[in-house]
């Protein structure tokens, strides 16, 4: 579809992140000075005028931030620490003169306080990057946690073997049940969705409404519709999520945002159409249980409720992990701890989440808390537990025994940490001879002044890495890490017999500069781009890596299965590494195949075919139709494209992005996955791929999926369930909302 | 603490970098769309943002906030665009290889149009502005947003043809 295909283009143009943080400073500059308005003679004259600028700002900038990483470190030299109990007492109160204890030792709200301000004062860039040298003490985070066990059963053995059965990366969605699930990353851990089924009824999210349907062959009937978005009036705004579906209980996760008073004369439709376009700096994630036990009548038993945005969630067995951002702005009270730390809510009473359960990150990225707590659906008045460290995260990957959470740039911008400095001075001239700087008196007689210097610094992208263990709602933080790289999404994230496994691509940037002050030239130059494979052990200690693969690439997929873990990468031909990861100190390529396109979803069929979902590219690189691809990998040094199937026509596909929109179904030999205006669906046996339906809907693409239930193939939109028989794919009835 | 002492907490001002992060890339997107280059845009994000905090715009909410950087990008590319300098100099460049991890038929045909309806192409299909909106954005009629939409739809079907794009929707 245009819009969306012009949107996802529009999203890969992004502002330089090094010219972002100097315009912030500009910017800042400029408020406390209030500048006067530069004239602008012409546009040639205002680009030199900007570089001279920005030199000083980007010299001042550097400044700042080395001196916000030795607060950091100051603040917390032993990473992450719990909070310890004796101050809890204190904490209700904020009481003055937890200020004069330790900051070592205690993370107390006035010592959070102290340091949001502080970061306010200093430079918040409020980017998810920092600038602390790898090379300086400050930067290397270690992993021994105070006062926390790292796992239970006392360490990295323990937690291999409880590992092991929980994380098969393998061909997750495979079953042998009559109806399809929720094509999720690991088995046994669920993933929340707009469309769901229990083999007997479908349910989806359309509108606000939680819509129940009984399928009964191509019978369909609403049962009932729920208004999960109830509530809403001018002073909040909730919108509905995502939802699972556990035996009889139902769970609706929303966005609620409180609207300012100021709003609150406007239509609220101008104000929060769509939720994410209006900037609402008061959003919390609430967590609805429904009883289902009649379906005709669903009631609500209770919610919970936690301050952030929205981040994503899990569920294992009974338990619900949700998982939130929550932004702190400048609006810190110090005497009201609910400005600056986030709360959790059960029956509508809030609580602020208490000391002991709030650690802070070594580098804060921002003023941004992550915060995780558990749900107990059996008893969904109540959190089981919950934690949150100041700091962020974007990305994560939960396992049934672990939940990891990374922060970094999502893998496509470049930016991060200077991991080498150096100095160059240039055949320095005298500043007599050029004019036009004035001599530096000061300098005592040296000839020469710093302003013929030229600096190069070098950064490379890095993500870090928080390691919670999760055993029936318990949280506990385990572990921090960092390894160098961006990440592309959940699942450049694995973790098989204890051991965890990421796939990143590292890019670097320089920056250059040249003389100083008013006459400073800055220069950024982007450097490579390579990618790399890192296992790290439950301490996060990266044990073993391959680095440097298929430069000036990006990572396009990534599937972990087992011992084995695959890739694509691209630039014009497809290579698709095989990694073996049996010894995981010693990972080791086992083949790069090269075929022309990309694969974006990996997804393992059986034992020995993995499947792809991807773009067909010309030789020069250029994206042409969907192309999805059949990979023999029995053979894991000599993986082979074994079957492939041109979509011709097809240009975008929501499964590139979201799994949950792909159904995969090796026992049924199908996978169906919506396409462009269209929803395929596309048999695969031994003589390769046929295409078997290309089913019209109503709604353009968006928020579509498929389901089976027996030999019933149902395809749900915002509009409609339309059911097909998956003999003939010829269309039984449709189900108009 | 009740909602209220929380909103009362609260300040007008929101920060530099909460401004960046919410509108730097939209800004640099409709640059983008407008001028056909990095560096050009690079200067624009810079003066767009430079000119707010300088101007210091009484922004009622977000959506007029992000009404008057829209505005300004606007007419802040409309200076380069016109002016002798750029007419004489501005190449074609194919930078954007560099930003794209791939080459986009639709992103290509998209700044193949002539200025005027790259911004109103970008504005509803990428801003989701409605006609009326986009009319008021650019100071001008809403027919005329209305024929150039049109136009540019046409054009564009025309050049993906055989591309299963629904241009209209």
């Amino acid at each position: 579809m245009f819009r969306n295909k012009y949107k996802a283009d529009n999203d890969t143009i992004n502002p330089d992140k090094a010219l972002i943080k100097y315009l912030s400073v500009r910017m800042k500059q400029a408020q406390s000075a209030s500048e006067k308005p530069e004239p602008i003679h012409s546009v040639v004259k205002i680009k030199k005028r900007r570089l001279a600028h920005a030199a000083a700002a980007i010299a001042a900038c550097l400044a700042i931030l080395l001196s916000a990483g030795g607060l950091y470190l100051h603040f917390n030299q032993d990473q992450l620490h719990p909070a310890v109990n004796t101050d809890q007492k204190k904490h209700e109160s904020t009481d003055e003169s937890t200020e004069k204890k330790d900051v070592n030792n205690f993370a107390t709200y006035t010592e959070l306080y102290n340091l949001i301000r502080s970061m306010e004062q200093t430079a918040d860039f409020g980017s998810d990057e920092d600038f602390i040298s790898e090379t300086a003490p400050a930067a290397m985070p270690g992993n021994n946690i105070n006062g926390n066990p790292i796992m239970k059963g006392g360490g990295a053995t323990g937690a291999a073997t409880q590992a092991t059965q929980a994380t098969n990366g393998k061909a997750n969605s495979r079953e042998t049940d009559s109806h399809s699930k929720t094509n999720t990353q690991v088995q046994g851990v669920d993933e929340a969705d707009i469309v769901k089924t229990d083999g007997e009824y479908i349910y989806t999210l359309v509108d606000g409404k939680l819509k129940i349907v009984s399928v009964n062959g191509s019978k369909m009937k609403m049962l009932s519709s729920i208004d999960v978005g109830a509530g809403s009036d001018v002073k909040s705004e909730y919108k509905p999520l995502e939802f699972y579906i556990k035996d009889d209980r139902l769970i609706v996760l929303k966005n609620k945002y409180k609207i300012d008073s100021d709003y609150s004369s406007k239509p609220r439709a101008e104000i929060a159409y769509d939720g994410c376009y209006v900037y609402n700096r008061n959003c919390s994630v609430v967590a609805d249980v429904y009883d289902l036990s009649d379906r005709d009548a669903p009631k609500l038993i209770g919610s919970s409720g936690q301050s952030g945005y929205y981040l994503s969630s899990r569920m294992v067995g009974q338990t619900l992990y949700l998982i939130t951002n929550h932004n702190v702005y400048d609006t810190a009270v110090k005497d009201s701890p609910e400005t600056y730390i986030p709360m959790i809510y059960s029956k509508n009473k809030g609580r602020i989440i208490p000391p002991a359960d709030i650690y802070i990150s070594k580098e804060p990225q921002g003023r941004q808390y992550i915060v995780v707590t558990s749900v107990d659906i059996a008893n969904p008045d109540k959190q089981i537990s919950s934690k949150t460290v100041f700091g962020c995260g974007s990305t994560l990957y939960a396992s049934t025994e672990n939940l990891m959470i990374a922060s970094g740039s999502n893998g496509r911008n470049s930016g991060g940490t200077p991991v080498a400095g150096r100095t160059v001075p240039q055949v320095a001239e005298k500043t007599q001879v050029s004019g036009a700087v004035t001599p530096d008196d000061s300098a005592g007689g040296s000839s020469y002044t710093e302003k013929n210097k030229t600096t190069t610094t070098t950064y490379t992208n890095s993500t870090n890495l928080l390691r919670f263990s999760l055993s029936d709602g318990k949280i506990e933080l385990a572990a921090k890490g960092s390894i160098k790289g961006n990440l592309l999404n959940q699942f450049s994230m694995d973790e098989h017999n204890g051991v965890f496994r990421f796939v990143t691509t590292v890019s670097t940037h320089t920056e250059t500069t040249s003389g100083s002050g008013e006459n400073a030239l800055v220069t950024y130059t982007p450097g490579t781009t390579t990618n790399s494979l890192y296992t790290l052990n439950p301490k996060l200690e990266v044990i073993g890596k391959i680095e440097n693969l298929a430069q000036n690439e990006r990572v396009y997929s990534v599937r972990f299965s087992g011992d084995i873990g695959y890739f694509v990468t691209f630039r014009q031909t497809d290579p698709l590494f095989a990694v073996d990861l049996g010894n995981p100190a010693k990972p080791k390529v086992l083949s790069a195949l090269k075929i022309p396109g990309f694969s974006e979803y990996l997804h393992p069929w059986s034992d020995n075919l993995l499947f792809g979902l991807g773009r067909d590219a010309d030789l020069s690189g250029r994206a042409g139709y969907m192309k999805i691809s059949m990979f023999d990998v029995s053979d894991p040094t000599d993986v082979s494209e074994k079957n492939k199937l041109i979509l011709d026509g097809y240009y975008y596909s929501d499964a590139s992005y979201n799994h949950k929109a792909i159904v995969i179904s090796p026992e049924r030999g199908i996978v169906a996955f919506p396409c462009d205006n269209k929803y395929l669906i596309v048999s695969y046996t031994q003589n390769g791929f046929v295409k078997k339906a290309e089913l019209s809907v109503d709604n353009y693409g968006v928020n579509q999926r498929g389901l089976y239930i027996d030999d019933v193939f149902y395809v749900c939109t915002n509009k409609s369930i339309t059911a097909y028989s998956m003999d003939n794919y010829k269309k039984l009835a449709t189900l108009k909302f | 603490m009740s909602p209220e002492s929380l909103r009362n907490a609260r300040t007008q001002n929101d920060s530099v970098d909460e401004i960046l992060e919410r509108y730097a890339a939209m800004v640099y997107r409709l640059a983008y769309a407008r001028t056909k280059n990095r560096f050009d845009s690079d200067d624009i994000l810079q003066e767009v943002f430079m000119r707010y905090i300088r101007s210091a715009p009484d922004c009622q909410d977000e959506e007029h906030r992000k009404a008057w950087l829209i505005r300004t990008t606007i007419n802040c590319s409309k200076t380069l665009l016109t002016s002798a300098w750029f007419r004489k100099t501005a190449p074609l460049s194919d930078t954007l290889s560099f930003e794209m991890n791939e080459r986009s038929e639709v992103y290509y045909a998209v700044l193949e149009l002539p200025t005027q309806y790259r911004t109103v192409i970008h504005l509803f299909y990428y801003e989701d502005y409605a006609v009326a909106e986009i009319a008021r954005l650019l100071d001008c009629k809403e027919s005329t947003v209305k024929s150039r939409l049109h136009r540019a739809r046409n054009i564009l079907r025309d050049k993906l043809k055989g591309v299963a794009f629904d241009v209209q929707e």
